[in-house]
């Protein structure tokens, strides 16, 4: 039933993003990342790189999907998504809020009967991007930070050194 | 708007991801493996640890001088010797064939060893561990845990497994596990299924904050449990020790499981006594505690006397890992 409703979810997602092509700046991204997550039952972290994808759209929508793999405690993941608008300009700082589903490696803190958590867990979060400059072929932003709040008070921090993008569409705006 | 549903559809994959509590498994003979714990005499425990504590502060500081990394491991206070005697002594007292396995030319380790033989698997090994070389009075760190191992030899006595327990109690584990680093690389590791092994399992606090976290894990602050400390390769056996001390009543327990095969540089605390090594074999070990420095103010110092350990919390979770070591022989 899980899997046909991710199914389900990913199909229209897929069929949505079709419609979604116009009026867009589609970027690539590479950037380092570190991940901190603390909950009550689960405990993730590491540093390591990712890659994904970014759009913007007019001057001051941005979205940013992307796919991280971490080291140092295991081989933790966590997959992107986030919405949020930015700065016009060649310096774009930028706010953005989504999701991040947080997976891999963990340390599990077991109580009651027994029960492992849930995981994947799926954690909320804002993300800033003060050090962020664009131009009509790429964007670079520095210091790249993010939190979230998780389930059984489980807190989100993230920290990317360096994120590069490049434009595939370059010179639209 | 179709952008703003395909942002959405995505971010609600990532909540479906999410779901999803794994139960714990079912576990068999459990009604036997509680036969286990109630053989545990509570009267047993603690006569044990008074002695050890009292032959400990009587002894002579191991004499570590020429050994490479004595730097590192400064021997003041750390006894063994009478303590060593005392475990193979006990053995003995019922009847079990004690055997002192010497290893190492420099800085010898004395391990001891005895055997409860398997009746359908006698090849298959399930350790029983702590080690018996200490700092001062030594009533937590660990003495608590020979007098568990002696009490649980004392209890299985009389059961059938299928598995045959072996029972060891490993010297030098204060200068960095050298007697079971020592005693696993000589072989001794082969044929060992699952292990369990018990580092400081006395002393517990009803103040809150008396529990300090570490590696950023967020651990109850009441320090009140007894910790059950796995990897992923034996998580399922972290979730039945939970069970037995909560759901089953035995002993108030906290299972952690550490990432992968638990060896990670983020997880190294997890590895602090004689499984770490079990670990990095890829052999499955759980690892009782009550958390040592992160718990008790005592901890290798002059303060670690029996007085400062609470009784009733030792009993129950030598209960607790009798019946583990039941399920791990499969009791019959």
């Amino acid at each position: 039933m899980k899997n046909l409703t991710l199914l389900s979810i990913l199909l229209w997602a897929a069929a949505s993003a079709g419609l979604a092509q116009q009026n867009c700046r589609w970027s690539v991204v590479a950037q380092q990342a570190n991940l901190f997550y603390s909950s009550r039952q689960i405990t993730s972290a590491g540093t390591g790189f990712g890659a994904g994808a970014g759009f913007t759209y007019r001057d001051w929508w941005m979205a940013q999907a992307d796919a991280n793999l971490y080291w140092l405690n295991g081989n933790a993941w966590s997959l992107r998504l986030a919405i949020g608008i930015r700065r016009p300009g060649k310096w774009s700082p930028a706010v953005m809020a989504g999701g991040a589903l947080v997976g891999g490696a963990r340390t599990e803190i077991i109580t009651g009967d027994g029960a492992r958590p849930a995981f994947p867990v799926f954690v909320p979060e804002i993300r800033f991007a003060p050090l962020r400059f664009q131009n009509e072929r790429g964007q670079v932003s520095i210091l790249e930070c993010g939190a979230g709040l998780g389930p059984d008070k489980g807190i989100l921090g993230q920290l990317s050194i360096i994120s590069l993008g490049l434009a595939l569409n370059p010179g639209k705006q | 708007m179709a952008r703003i549903n395909c942002i959405l559809s995505l971010l609600a994959a990532m909540v479906v991801l999410s779901c999803g509590k794994e139960a714990t498994p079912e576990i068999r003979n459990l009604e036997k493996a509680l036969l286990v714990a109630d053989a545990v005499e509570a009267d047993s425990i603690m006569p044990h640890v008074f002695a050890l504590s009292a032959l400990h502060l009587a002894d002579t500081p191991v004499n570590n001088e020429g050994f490479a990394p004595k730097d590192l491991f400064p021997s003041d206070h750390l006894t063994r010797d009478r303590a060593t005697g005392y475990v193979a002594q006990g053995f003995a007292s019922m009847g079990y064939e004690a055997d002192t396995i010497i290893l190492g030319d420099e800085l010898p380790a004395f391990n001891v060893v005895a055997e409860k033989r398997g009746v359908l698997f006698p090849d298959e090994y399930v350790l029983v561990a702590c080690h018996h070389d200490a700092f001062y009075g030594a009533a937590d760190d660990n003495s608590s845990g020979v007098a568990a191992l002696l009490e649980i030899a004392r209890a299985v006595k009389t059961f059938q497994f299928a598995r045959t327990i072996r029972f060891v109690s490993f010297d030098l584990e204060e200068f960095g596990s050298i007697g079971s680093t020592r005693y696993y690389n000589a072989g001794y590791d082969r044929g060992v299924k699952a292990a369990v092994i018990m580092d400081a399992i006395g002393y517990a606090s009803s103040e809150p904050e008396s529990q300090k976290r570490a590696n950023g894990l967020q651990l109850p602050t009441t320090g009140d449990y007894l910790m059950a400390i796995g990897n992923q390769t034996n998580a399922e056996r972290v979730q039945e020790a939970v069970f037995l001390g909560n759901k089953a009543g035995l002993a108030k327990t906290v299972g952690i499981i550490a990432p992968g095969d638990g060896t990670y540089f983020f997880a190294t605390l997890f590895t602090r006594s004689d499984h770490g090594l079990l670990w990095y074999k890829g052999i499955p070990a759980l690892f009782f505690t009550d958390g040592a420095n992160l718990r008790n103010p005592n901890y290798h110092k002059p303060g670690d006397l029996p007085e400062t350990l609470n009784q009733p919390f030792l009993i129950q979770n030598v209960r607790l890992i009798a019946a583990m070591t039941a399920i791990l022989a499969e009791i019959q």
